[in-house]
């Protein structure tokens, strides 16, 4: 499983994720992805679900513990273009009610951009 | 006449209830360690193709798979010795069926759904989506228990009624 890091827009950060999100390969991208993640306030993140070809349960956590962690940082999580067993998964698990899920780069960062920075 | 069934081979096994082309494989399982899976993954996928079951139900079923043996690799065992736990995948012409055997604590996968949507992001549990979203994949699920095993079969349907 790999994992890299992309500054895309303002103040918008994009993680791509590739491979299998299985119990091994969130092993090892786990700790990268969330001290990355959950390094700053107010972050703005895409993770690119569209290299992942499979995520399991453990996966799933890991993710929602991401999401979970920068929103508690006053930012935001989005999802990008997963594939349709990921999007099953997201779906029939409730989690896609919870985090935004776009099919474009474009609209995914437009979506960040346009949320407040800070709070007043 | 049907033939005994061959671990990581195929076999024709007249035993299992949907009679058809069938391939077996014996995951050796420990408490708390997830090497097994991977080999497990391995022969799904290596199988799958071999009985052509479509892409899109062999990914479910994968899925399927994975969950249901680190459900016994997490919870199964009240030892750290190993224990086999046998697979079998068996296609008809209208069905897929996945089972797996083990020797572990009695676990009925269809008693009690007890998993709630999250109501909130921060709701959102970490753990605990993997035998609910089984369920959700699965057209049918089955189980038994007999002879101190538990038996869960996972049946994809082919065909649309």
């Amino acid at each position: 499983m790999e994992i890299t890091f992309e500054q895309t827009h303002d103040n918008v950060q994009l993680i791509r994720l590739n491979g299998r999100m299985d119990i091994e390969g969130t092993d090892h991208i786990e700790g990268r992805l969330t001290a990355h993640a959950l390094t700053l306030d107010y972050a703005r993140i895409i993770i690119d679900l569209a290299k992942v070809t499979y995520l399991a349960s453990i996966g799933l956590g890991c993710l929602v513990r991401t999401a979970q962690g920068v929103e508690r940082r006053k930012g935001k999580v989005v999802f990008l273009s997963p594939q349709p067993l990921v999007a099953k998964v997201l779906a029939e698990s409730g989690v896609s009610q919870r985090v935004r899920i776009f099919d474009a780069l474009e609209a995914a960062a437009e979506f960040l951009e346009r949320l407040p920075q800070e709070e007043d | 006449m049907a033939k005994p069934a061959r671990t990581d081979g195929a076999s024709d096994d007249s035993s299992h209830p949907a009679r058809g082309t069938s391939r077996t494989h014996t995951a050796q399982v420990r408490r708390g360690v997830y090497g097994s899976l991977a080999g497990a993954t391995a022969w799904f996928v290596t199988s799958a193709a071999a009985l052509e079951v479509p892409q899109s139900i062999a990914d479910e079923l994968d899925f399927c798979l994975n969950e249901l043996l680190a459900n016994i690799v997490d919870h199964a065992f009240d030892d750290d010795e190993v224990h086999d736990v046998r697979v079998d995948l068996t296609r008809d012409a209208e069905s897929v069926f996945l089972t797996l055997e083990d020797d572990g604590r009695a676990f009925d996968p269809i008693a009690g759904d007890t998993y709630i949507e999250p109501a909130t992001l921060d709701l959102a549990g970490h753990r605990g989506y993997g035998v609910h979203l089984v369920r959700r994949f699965t057209d049918e699920l089955l189980y038994r228990r007999d002879g101190g095993r538990n038996s869960v079969t996972v049946v994809k349907r082919l065909v649309i009624d």
